[in-house]
């Protein structure tokens, strides 16, 4: 045994341990380059075209993403909430709508960009790649109108339509003989729309239909009874899809196919239209059944829009969800660049109080002995640094007219301390800044201690070294215009009646360290 | 014996065995003790590639600005020759980084490729010469001109190996705020009753007698921010008259000595004047040599040219009404004799202030 044996032992040992060694170091290299492209962004670039001669502001472009391949990449969360949209130069956040499906080959985004001009090209910029981040999809401030069918509806339930928040859908009729229903805004969408809803008929004897309506002069209460505008129609009676501005029942459309799916089945389907000017193309679950122009212009001046549905001596029951009205026009076409590295993503600004301008002024106007002045603005950073960051002032001294300086406050002490400086304190000489730190949509903020008053109360400002003045321990994506993800610095001064006179001036350098 | 020799062989088997189990536990343990420290040793040194705060020198830059920029970081990671950096910048900035006008730690990249992204530049830096994890890496370039619009611009570093951060160049001063206010001057002069409850023009001595000094008051109120104080002139029409006769002055005071004890019975006519108090803190108003009697003595108050009279050092912010401690209290005294001439007399005093802002 001995000396054979033991070295047997021994080699199989190294074996074992070389086999081990090997499996954890790949195990550990591959863990690691996950970790890493975790922890950066990814972006893409989308080109939006106008050829349109229509100027358009809050115009909803529709875009396609295979998130499928980005989530088994690892590049996006497995629930797509690290998607962000921002204008071209990444400061500034768009509202944007997840349509889905998430982790499919052709997920829906909708993107609302604030202004097309006629016959111009905008970019934006699709951002993931952050798992740490978590949906902000939102329907309801991207598109023009939107039903989930999970919220109480924003439309008008006419007729016998009725919301079931329990299924979550709009029941437009049930299977009651010769009834109607609509979902109703007062809504006119110009020269062009595009509607996309999911729509069910089923549990009766096979009528009679669900249809959208649009520029109506007044409440359609059958899909062919067309006041002003167009229908566009999926009629389960006639079995046909239709492109129309009939004006009798059951009358004859513009366009129409009937050589179409069974629509009275009792499945969900996806209904779409995609209107402009005299154009119409409409979809059902994908497939393109009618595509038609109309021979003339019609009046498009009525402001009646929403979606229809009818019984007749024949019934069935009709439910609508997921309603998604956005602007179309057939001049505007949208092109996802190729992703890259985002790498890290860092902005700073100095904003107005309301956060709709950029500004490096903070006048307090003219002070008086009997009512405090003050000016405020916010500090805006944004960034992908999962660790947060840190914000410093640091001032040019006391503010001064260039010969007195001015009564400062007393410094913060983590919640306590500082100097009131108000209008019940006015007549007494006092200058100092109430901080109201705003939040991450990341993690947390804090004040630094000196800058952390009472509730009430103001703080010294005049620290001529670089001071820290709050951290944040995580990201941070704020909107475009953004007054909670935003830090308020407000600026106050009272005097007495024996302050100099004059021109008082202070200057406050805000620096801003990342933490990635 | 046969079995004591086994018995010893035996013996010598078991410690053989022992031994060897006590030889290939330790190096078990050894293998195991090593592999376990390889793994952590790569575990570290992977998980070292993180997130950075770069700097960026000079941090702060005029807008529209040439000059040489650079971005330092410390790598947490080996770059070995063909390590790629990227080293980004938000478009605004003109100039395009070359190997002749870019450095990593003083060597040029072996080469330079630009791969712009909306609204950012990206320079794909490849490494020339290998850097060892822990030093502190460099990238300068001399190619960039500022953005001619002031705004907080970032600048990002991107390293092969993982090294990730970003931090920025303040362009303009964008994150600089002015804070202004404005005081405007203040600067107001009454004459007031002795009670300082309402504006007076007048001080009537009344019917003077030889058995009593007559006597009237009134008070200079200053009220002003003028951080230097001010002065109180006072300019006489002349001595107290008639018209036809003059009554005779007290005699001028002499900085707290001087004047005239006026005394009924005795012709003269005469003024004290109380300078107050200051509201600001350490401030005080003083009384001209001339109009500074001795206690109790009057100063004589005919002079017909502009006479400095009170002087303040520091701003004034009496109440408005009952402010009898910050207002200077003029009294005029007369004391006539029996013939003393009659009639109407009267003199007109003007007061002007200077303030000293």
């Amino acid at each position: 045994m001995t000396l054979k044996n033991l070295f047997k032992f021994v080699s199989t040992c190294v074996l074992v341990s070389s086999i081990l060694f090997v499996a954890i170091l790949f195990a550990v290299s591959n863990l690691n380059s996950l970790k890493t492209e975790a922890a950066l962004s990814f972006q893409r670039t989308v080109t939006v075209t106008s050829t349109s001669a229509t100027s358009y502001t809050n115009y909803q472009v529709r875009v396609t993403l295979d998130t499928a391949s980005l989530i088994t990449a690892g590049k996006m969360r497995s629930d797509c909430g690290d998607i962000r949209t921002t204008d071209s130069t990444l400061v500034t956040t768009y509202n944007y709508f997840l349509e889905g499906p998430c982790n499919n080959p052709n997920t829906v985004l909708w993107v609302k960009i604030p202004s097309l001009p006629a016959g111009t090209t905008r970019t934006f910029v699709i951002q993931y790649g952050d798992p740490s981040l978590t949906s902000l999809s939102n329907g309801v401030n991207t598109l023009e109108r939107y039903e989930s069918g999970a919220t109480s509806p924003t439309c008008t339930l006419l007729g016998i339509a009725t919301w079931d928040s329990v299924n979550q859908w709009i029941r437009l009729t049930d299977t009651t003989g010769g009834s109607y229903g609509l979902c109703q805004w007062t809504y006119n969408p110009g020269a062009g729309f595009y509607i996309e809803y999911e729509m069910w008929a089923g549990g009766g004897n096979g009528a009679d239909s669900i249809f959208n309506y649009a520029y109506a002069r007044t409440a359609p209460v059958e899909e062919d009874l067309v006041d002003r505008g167009y229908s566009f129609t999926a009629d389960e009676y006639q079995t046909r899809i239709c492109f129309t501005k009939s004006t009798v029942s059951n009358g004859t459309g513009i366009s129409c196919n009937t050589t179409i799916p069974t629509l009275d089945n009792s499945t969900w389907k996806t209904f779409e239209v995609k209107h402009s000017g005299r154009n119409a193309v409409i979809s059902l679950n994908g497939t393109v059944y009618v595509s038609a122009n109309d021979t003339v212009t019609i009046n498009k001046t009525s402001s009646l829009f929403g979606i229809g549905s009818r019984t007749g001596g024949q019934v069935n029951e009709h439910r609508i969800r997921n309603v998604i009205v956005a602007k179309y026009d057939t001049g505007v076409t949208a092109v996802v660049g190729a992703e890259s590295q985002s790498s890290s993503f860092l902005s700073f600004s100095i904003r107005n109080a309301a956060d709709t301008a950029n500004v490096n002024t903070c006048d307090m106007g003219t002070a008086s002995t009997t009512a405090v002045s003050s000016c405020s603005y916010r500090l805006k950073v944004g960034t992908n640094a999962v660790n947060g960051f840190t914000i410093s002032m640091k001032a040019s001294g006391v503010l001064t007219n260039g010969s007195y300086t001015v009564n400062s406050a007393a410094a913060g002490a983590g919640g306590s301390g500082g100097t009131d400086i108000s209008n019940s304190t006015a007549g007494t000489e006092n200058y100092g800044v109430f901080i109201t730190k705003g939040s991450v949509t990341g993690g947390t903020t804090a004040l630094t201690s000196i800058f952390n008053a009472g509730a009430t109360n103001e703080v010294k400002y005049d620290y001529t070294t670089v001071s820290s003045l709050l951290t944040a321990s995580g990201a941070n994506s704020p909107g475009a215009t953004d007054t909670t993800n935003t830090s308020l610095v407000s600026h106050l001064f009272n005097i007495s009646g024996s302050t100099p006179p004059g021109n008082y001036t202070q200057s406050i350098t805000y620096t801003v360290a990342p933490s990635f | 014996m046969l079995q004591q020799i086994k018995k010893k062989k035996f013996q010598k088997d078991k410690q053989k065995q022992f031994l060897t189990k006590l030889v290939s536990s330790i190096l078990l343990f050894g293998l195991i003790l090593y592999t376990g420290y390889s793994i952590f040793a790569i575990v570290r040194e992977n998980s070292k590639a993180s997130g950075l705060t770069p700097t960026i020198t000079p941090s702060a830059q005029n807008v529209s600005t040439t000059g040489a920029v650079s971005l330092s970081f410390v790598s947490t990671a080996n770059l070995n020759v063909g390590s790629t950096i990227t080293f980004a910048y938000q478009s605004g900035y003109a100039g395009t980084l070359t190997t002749a006008n870019t450095t990593i730690n003083t060597i040029s990249p072996s080469s330079v490729t630009i791969n712009s992204t909306s609204g950012f530049v990206n320079n794909v830096l490849t490494v020339a010469s290998s850097i060892p994890s822990g030093s502190t890496v460099t990238i300068s370039t001399s190619a960039l001109t500022t953005p001619s619009a002031a705004a907080n611009y970032a600048f990002s570093v991107q390293t092969s190996t993982g090294d990730y951060g970003a931090n920025f160049q303040y362009v303009g001063q964008a994150n600089v705020v002015q804070v202004t206010g404005f005081i405007p001057i203040t600067l107001s002069f009454v004459i007031r009753t002795v009670a300082d409850s309402a504006n007076t023009n007048v001080c009537n001595l009344g019917t003077a007698t030889s058995t009593s000094v007559a006597s009237c008051q009134y008070r200079l109120k200053v009220t002003t921010n003028a951080k230097n104080g001010y002065t109180v002139s006072m300019q006489a029409s002349g001595g107290l008259t008639n018209s036809s006769d003059i009554l005779t002055n007290s005699a001028p005071g002499f900085g707290g000595t001087g004047g005239t004890n006026i005394v009924p019975g005795s012709e003269s006519y005469g003024v004290v004047v109380t300078p107050g108090n200051l509201t600001s803190s350490g401030g005080n108003i003083t009384t001209v040599s001339l109009f500074n009697a001795g206690l109790v003595n009057s100063v004589r108050y005919d002079y017909n040219v502009p006479t400095l009279l009170l002087a303040a050092n520091k701003s004034n912010n009496p109440a408005a009404f009952g402010a009898t401690t910050t207002t200077s209290l003029i009294t005029h005294n007369l004391a006539i004799t029996p013939g003393s001439p009659s009639g109407n007399f009267t003199q007109t005093i003007t007061y002007t202030v200077s303030p000293s802002f």
